[in-house]
Protein backbone atom coordinates (compact mmCIF):
# COMPACT_ATOMS: atom_id res chain seq x y z
CA UNK A 1 0.00 0.00 0.00
CA UNK A 2 1.30 3.45 -0.91
CA UNK A 3 0.99 6.54 1.23
CA UNK A 4 -1.74 7.82 -1.07
CA UNK A 5 -4.02 4.81 -0.93
CA UNK A 6 -5.89 5.78 2.25
CA UNK A 7 -7.05 8.87 0.36
CA UNK A 8 -8.85 6.65 -2.11
CA UNK A 9 -10.91 4.59 0.33
CA UNK A 10 -14.66 4.80 0.64
CA UNK A 11 -15.58 6.36 -2.68
CA UNK A 12 -18.67 5.11 -4.46
CA UNK A 13 -17.94 2.78 -7.40
CA UNK A 14 -21.53 3.14 -8.65
CA UNK A 15 -20.59 6.57 -10.00
CA UNK A 16 -17.80 5.11 -12.15
CA UNK A 17 -19.67 2.27 -13.86
CA UNK A 18 -18.62 -0.23 -11.24
CA UNK A 19 -15.02 0.86 -10.88
CA UNK A 20 -13.50 2.45 -7.83
CA UNK A 21 -11.27 5.48 -8.04
CA UNK A 22 -8.54 3.29 -6.56
CA UNK A 23 -8.85 0.92 -9.55
CA UNK A 24 -8.64 3.87 -11.89
CA UNK A 25 -5.59 5.14 -10.04
CA UNK A 26 -3.89 1.75 -10.43
CA UNK A 27 -4.85 1.67 -14.09
CA UNK A 28 -3.28 5.07 -14.56
CA UNK A 29 -0.15 3.86 -12.75
CA UNK A 30 0.09 1.00 -15.26
CA UNK A 31 0.03 3.45 -18.16
CA UNK A 32 -3.52 2.34 -19.07
CA UNK A 33 -2.06 -1.01 -20.16
CA UNK A 34 -3.31 -3.60 -20.78
CA UNK A 35 -6.29 -1.76 -22.18
CA UNK A 36 -9.40 -2.33 -20.06
CA UNK A 37 -12.53 -1.91 -22.22
CA UNK A 38 -14.79 -1.66 -19.16
CA UNK A 39 -12.88 1.50 -18.19
CA UNK A 40 -12.17 2.90 -21.63
CA UNK A 41 -15.81 2.40 -22.71
CA UNK A 42 -17.15 4.18 -19.63
CA UNK A 43 -17.54 7.95 -20.08
CA UNK A 44 -17.67 8.42 -16.31
CA UNK A 45 -14.47 6.48 -15.78
CA UNK A 46 -12.80 8.45 -18.58
CA UNK A 47 -13.81 11.77 -17.00
CA UNK A 48 -12.38 10.61 -13.66
CA UNK A 49 -9.19 9.36 -15.34
CA UNK A 50 -8.67 12.78 -16.94
CA UNK A 51 -9.06 14.51 -13.58
CA UNK A 52 -6.82 12.01 -11.79
CA UNK A 53 -4.09 12.44 -14.40
CA UNK A 54 -4.17 16.23 -14.04
CA UNK A 55 -4.18 16.02 -10.28
CA UNK A 56 -1.05 13.91 -10.35
CA UNK A 57 0.74 15.99 -12.91
CA UNK A 58 0.08 19.30 -11.25
CA UNK A 59 -0.32 18.73 -7.58
CA UNK A 60 0.85 15.31 -6.46
CA UNK A 61 4.29 16.71 -5.62
CA UNK A 62 2.70 19.46 -3.56
CA UNK A 63 0.47 16.99 -1.74
CA UNK A 64 3.37 14.72 -0.90
CA UNK A 65 5.39 17.65 0.46
CA UNK A 66 2.54 18.98 2.56
CA UNK A 67 1.48 15.55 3.78
CA UNK A 68 4.87 15.27 5.46
CA UNK A 69 4.00 18.27 7.64
CA UNK A 70 0.31 17.65 8.24
CA UNK A 71 -0.90 14.29 6.91
CA UNK A 72 -4.40 14.48 8.36
CA UNK A 73 -5.23 17.85 6.84
CA UNK A 74 -3.94 17.08 3.38
CA UNK A 75 -5.29 13.55 3.15
CA UNK A 76 -8.67 14.87 4.18
CA UNK A 77 -8.58 17.63 1.59
CA UNK A 78 -7.45 15.45 -1.29
CA UNK A 79 -9.90 12.73 -0.29
CA UNK A 80 -12.65 15.31 -0.65
CA UNK A 81 -11.33 16.25 -4.09
CA UNK A 82 -11.28 12.60 -5.17
CA UNK A 83 -14.80 12.08 -3.81
CA UNK A 84 -15.93 15.12 -5.78
CA UNK A 85 -14.27 13.83 -8.95
CA UNK A 86 -16.13 10.54 -8.48
CA UNK A 87 -19.49 12.22 -7.93
CA UNK A 88 -19.02 14.75 -10.70
CA UNK A 89 -18.14 12.04 -13.26
CA UNK A 90 -21.74 10.80 -13.14
CA UNK A 91 -23.64 11.64 -16.31
CA UNK A 92 -26.17 13.72 -14.41
CA UNK A 93 -28.66 15.86 -16.29
CA UNK A 94 -28.83 16.38 -20.05
CA UNK A 95 -27.84 19.84 -21.25
CA UNK A 96 -29.50 20.54 -24.60
CA UNK A 97 -27.79 21.92 -27.70
CA UNK A 98 -30.03 23.46 -30.33
CA UNK A 99 -30.61 22.09 -33.82
CA UNK A 100 -33.03 23.48 -36.42
CA UNK A 101 -34.50 20.02 -37.11
CA UNK A 102 -37.10 19.04 -34.51
CA UNK A 103 -36.34 15.37 -35.21
CA UNK A 104 -32.78 15.84 -34.00
CA UNK A 105 -32.03 15.80 -30.27
CA UNK A 106 -28.59 16.93 -29.11
CA UNK A 107 -27.37 16.88 -25.53
CA UNK A 108 -24.22 17.18 -23.48
CA UNK A 109 -24.19 15.36 -20.17
CA UNK A 110 -23.75 17.43 -17.04
CA UNK A 111 -20.89 15.14 -16.02
CA UNK A 112 -18.91 15.93 -19.16
CA UNK A 113 -19.44 19.66 -18.60
CA UNK A 114 -18.28 19.39 -14.99
CA UNK A 115 -15.19 17.59 -16.31
CA UNK A 116 -14.60 20.41 -18.79
CA UNK A 117 -14.88 23.03 -16.04
CA UNK A 118 -12.49 21.12 -13.81
CA UNK A 119 -10.01 20.80 -16.68
CA UNK A 120 -10.22 24.53 -17.41
CA UNK A 121 -9.51 25.44 -13.80
CA UNK A 122 -6.97 22.82 -12.73
CA UNK A 123 -3.46 24.20 -12.95
CA UNK A 124 -4.58 27.76 -13.70
CA UNK A 125 -2.20 29.89 -11.65
CA UNK A 126 -1.42 26.73 -9.68
CA UNK A 127 -5.07 26.22 -8.66
CA UNK A 128 -6.54 22.82 -7.88
CA UNK A 129 -10.30 22.62 -8.34
CA UNK A 130 -12.07 21.14 -5.33
CA UNK A 131 -15.71 21.05 -6.33
CA UNK A 132 -17.83 21.96 -9.36
CA UNK A 133 -21.59 22.41 -9.25
CA UNK A 134 -24.10 23.76 -11.77
CA UNK A 135 -27.11 25.30 -10.06
CA UNK A 136 -30.26 25.96 -12.05
CA UNK A 137 -32.32 24.03 -14.57
CA UNK A 138 -29.64 23.12 -17.10
CA UNK A 139 -32.15 21.08 -19.10
CA UNK A 140 -34.13 24.22 -20.04
CA UNK A 141 -32.52 26.29 -22.82
CA UNK A 142 -31.74 29.82 -21.67
CA UNK A 143 -32.42 29.20 -18.00
CA UNK A 144 -30.00 31.18 -15.81
CA UNK A 145 -27.30 28.95 -14.40
CA UNK A 146 -24.93 29.69 -11.57
CA UNK A 147 -21.65 27.89 -11.15
CA UNK A 148 -20.23 27.10 -7.77
CA UNK A 149 -16.50 26.39 -7.91
CA UNK A 150 -14.18 25.75 -4.99
CA UNK A 151 -10.41 25.66 -5.27
CA UNK A 152 -7.14 25.50 -3.47
CA UNK A 153 -4.54 27.98 -4.69
CA UNK A 154 -0.84 28.47 -4.05
CA UNK A 155 0.10 30.45 -0.98
CA UNK A 156 1.10 34.01 -1.90
CA UNK A 157 -1.13 34.31 -4.98
CA UNK A 158 -3.38 37.35 -5.40
CA UNK A 159 -6.66 35.68 -4.52
CA UNK A 160 -8.88 38.32 -6.15
CA UNK A 161 -6.95 38.21 -9.42
CA UNK A 162 -6.75 34.41 -9.49
CA UNK A 163 -10.46 34.06 -8.72
CA UNK A 164 -11.25 36.41 -11.60
CA UNK A 165 -8.94 34.44 -13.91
CA UNK A 166 -10.76 31.23 -12.95
CA UNK A 167 -14.14 32.89 -13.60
CA UNK A 168 -13.08 34.30 -16.96
CA UNK A 169 -11.42 31.10 -18.19
CA UNK A 170 -14.24 28.82 -17.16
CA UNK A 171 -16.90 31.16 -18.59
CA UNK A 172 -15.00 31.32 -21.89
CA UNK A 173 -14.83 27.53 -22.08
CA UNK A 174 -18.54 27.19 -21.44
CA UNK A 175 -19.34 29.78 -24.10
CA UNK A 176 -17.38 27.75 -26.66
CA UNK A 177 -18.68 24.32 -25.73
CA UNK A 178 -22.24 24.79 -24.44
CA UNK A 179 -25.31 26.98 -24.90
CA UNK A 180 -25.71 27.48 -21.17
CA UNK A 181 -26.79 30.90 -19.96
CA UNK A 182 -24.18 31.45 -17.26
CA UNK A 183 -25.55 34.00 -14.86
CA UNK A 184 -22.78 33.98 -12.28
CA UNK A 185 -19.61 32.05 -11.47
CA UNK A 186 -18.94 31.93 -7.74
CA UNK A 187 -15.38 30.94 -6.88
CA UNK A 188 -14.59 30.02 -3.30
CA UNK A 189 -10.94 29.70 -2.34
CA UNK A 190 -11.19 27.16 0.41
CA UNK A 191 -7.57 26.20 0.89
CA UNK A 192 -4.01 27.33 0.28
CA UNK A 193 -1.16 25.07 -0.69
CA UNK A 194 2.53 25.15 -1.49
CA UNK A 195 3.35 25.86 -5.12
CA UNK A 196 4.97 22.63 -6.34
CA UNK A 197 7.02 24.58 -8.86
CA UNK A 198 8.82 26.45 -6.09
CA UNK A 199 11.70 24.90 -4.23
CA UNK A 200 11.05 24.05 -0.61
CA UNK A 201 13.55 25.28 1.97
CA UNK B 1 -26.75 -10.64 -40.55
CA UNK B 2 -29.60 -8.32 -39.78
CA UNK B 3 -30.25 -5.04 -41.48
CA UNK B 4 -30.19 -3.15 -38.18
CA UNK B 5 -26.85 -4.59 -37.14
CA UNK B 6 -25.30 -3.67 -40.47
CA UNK B 7 -26.82 -0.20 -40.25
CA UNK B 8 -25.49 0.25 -36.72
CA UNK B 9 -22.02 -0.74 -37.89
CA UNK B 10 -22.16 1.67 -40.80
CA UNK B 11 -23.33 4.52 -38.56
CA UNK B 12 -20.69 3.72 -35.93
CA UNK B 13 -17.98 4.00 -38.56
CA UNK B 14 -19.53 7.20 -39.91
CA UNK B 15 -19.73 8.82 -36.47
CA UNK B 16 -16.21 7.76 -35.51
CA UNK B 17 -14.85 9.45 -38.64
CA UNK B 18 -16.56 12.78 -37.94
CA UNK B 19 -14.19 15.63 -37.05
CA UNK B 20 -14.04 16.18 -33.30
CA UNK B 21 -15.25 12.72 -32.31
CA UNK B 22 -12.74 10.81 -30.18
CA UNK B 23 -14.88 7.86 -29.12
CA UNK B 24 -18.17 6.18 -29.89
CA UNK B 25 -19.55 4.64 -26.73
CA UNK B 26 -22.06 1.81 -26.72
CA UNK B 27 -25.53 3.34 -26.50
CA UNK B 28 -28.37 1.76 -24.59
CA UNK B 29 -31.65 1.11 -26.33
CA UNK B 30 -34.52 3.52 -25.91
CA UNK B 31 -38.03 2.34 -25.11
CA UNK B 32 -39.28 -1.19 -25.33
CA UNK B 33 -38.73 -2.01 -28.99
CA UNK B 34 -35.25 -3.34 -28.59
CA UNK B 35 -33.49 -4.33 -31.75
CA UNK B 36 -29.78 -4.02 -31.40
CA UNK B 37 -29.62 -4.87 -27.74
CA UNK B 38 -31.10 -8.32 -28.30
CA UNK B 39 -28.68 -8.94 -31.11
CA UNK B 40 -25.82 -7.91 -28.85
CA UNK B 41 -26.89 -10.43 -26.25
CA UNK B 42 -27.07 -13.21 -28.81
CA UNK B 43 -23.82 -12.49 -30.62
CA UNK B 44 -21.73 -10.09 -28.60
CA UNK B 45 -18.48 -11.01 -30.31
CA UNK B 46 -19.91 -9.83 -33.63
CA UNK B 47 -21.24 -6.48 -32.43
CA UNK B 48 -18.20 -4.72 -30.98
CA UNK B 49 -18.20 -2.37 -33.92
CA UNK B 50 -21.96 -1.72 -33.70
CA UNK B 51 -22.22 0.89 -30.98
CA UNK B 52 -25.04 3.02 -32.35
CA UNK B 53 -28.39 1.96 -30.90
CA UNK B 54 -31.33 1.56 -33.24
CA UNK B 55 -34.83 1.27 -31.86
CA UNK B 56 -38.23 1.31 -33.45
CA UNK B 57 -41.68 2.20 -32.22
CA UNK B 58 -44.75 0.11 -32.94
CA UNK B 59 -45.07 1.58 -36.42
CA UNK B 60 -41.43 0.84 -37.22
CA UNK B 61 -40.24 4.44 -37.03
CA UNK B 62 -36.53 4.54 -36.31
CA UNK B 63 -34.69 6.28 -33.49
CA UNK B 64 -30.91 6.44 -33.77
CA UNK B 65 -29.12 6.94 -30.45
CA UNK B 66 -25.45 7.82 -30.35
CA UNK B 67 -23.19 8.45 -27.37
CA UNK B 68 -19.83 10.02 -28.10
CA UNK B 69 -16.68 11.43 -26.60
CA UNK B 70 -15.38 14.59 -28.25
CA UNK B 71 -12.16 16.55 -28.51
CA UNK B 72 -12.19 19.86 -26.63
CA UNK B 73 -10.18 21.37 -29.49
CA UNK B 74 -13.47 21.50 -31.42
CA UNK B 75 -16.55 23.35 -30.15
CA UNK B 76 -18.87 20.67 -28.81
CA UNK B 77 -22.06 22.03 -30.48
CA UNK B 78 -20.29 22.00 -33.85
CA UNK B 79 -19.27 18.37 -33.39
CA UNK B 80 -22.75 17.38 -32.19
CA UNK B 81 -24.42 18.96 -35.22
CA UNK B 82 -21.86 17.48 -37.59
CA UNK B 83 -22.57 13.99 -36.24
CA UNK B 84 -26.34 14.43 -36.45
CA UNK B 85 -26.13 15.89 -39.96
CA UNK B 86 -23.87 13.08 -41.15
CA UNK B 87 -26.30 10.47 -39.84
CA UNK B 88 -29.26 12.28 -41.41
CA UNK B 89 -27.49 12.51 -44.76
CA UNK B 90 -26.58 8.81 -44.64
CA UNK B 91 -30.17 7.82 -43.95
CA UNK B 92 -31.62 10.11 -46.58
CA UNK B 93 -29.17 8.98 -49.26
CA UNK B 94 -28.74 5.30 -48.48
CA UNK B 95 -31.75 4.26 -46.42
CA UNK B 96 -34.55 6.43 -47.88
CA UNK B 97 -37.25 4.09 -46.57
CA UNK B 98 -36.41 5.21 -43.04
CA UNK B 99 -38.96 8.03 -42.93
CA UNK B 100 -38.43 10.86 -40.44
CA UNK B 101 -36.05 9.07 -38.12
CA UNK B 102 -35.28 10.65 -34.76
CA UNK B 103 -31.57 11.23 -34.26
CA UNK B 104 -30.43 11.52 -30.65
CA UNK B 105 -26.77 12.36 -30.07
CA UNK B 106 -25.28 12.76 -26.60
CA UNK B 107 -21.79 13.88 -25.61
CA UNK B 108 -20.76 11.98 -22.49
CA UNK B 109 -17.08 12.89 -22.33
CA UNK B 110 -15.22 16.00 -23.45
CA UNK B 111 -11.68 14.86 -23.97
CA UNK B 112 -9.57 17.57 -22.40
CA UNK B 113 -6.43 15.46 -22.74
CA UNK B 114 -6.36 16.64 -26.34
CA UNK B 115 -6.81 20.35 -25.77
CA UNK B 116 -8.71 22.96 -23.84
CA UNK B 117 -9.34 26.06 -25.91
CA UNK B 118 -8.28 29.52 -24.87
Amino acid sequence: MTDNEPMLDGLNPEDLDGHTIEELSDYLDAGREPRDPSIENSPGARIALDALARLRNESWAMLEIEALDDPNRDQSWIKNVLANITREARAGRDIPVSHPDAQTVLNITEGSVRGLIRAAGDGLGGAIIGKVALDGDVSVPGAPISLEISASVPYGENLVALSQLLRDTITAELLVHTELNIDVVNVTIEDLHTDPTEETP
Amino acid sequence: MSYDLDLSRALTTLVASTAGVTEVYPSGPLGRSVILNLINLAADDETDDAKVALTRDGAGALTVTVTIGVDAAHPVPTTLRAVANAIRAHLVNLEPWETAPIIDVRVSHINTAFSVSG
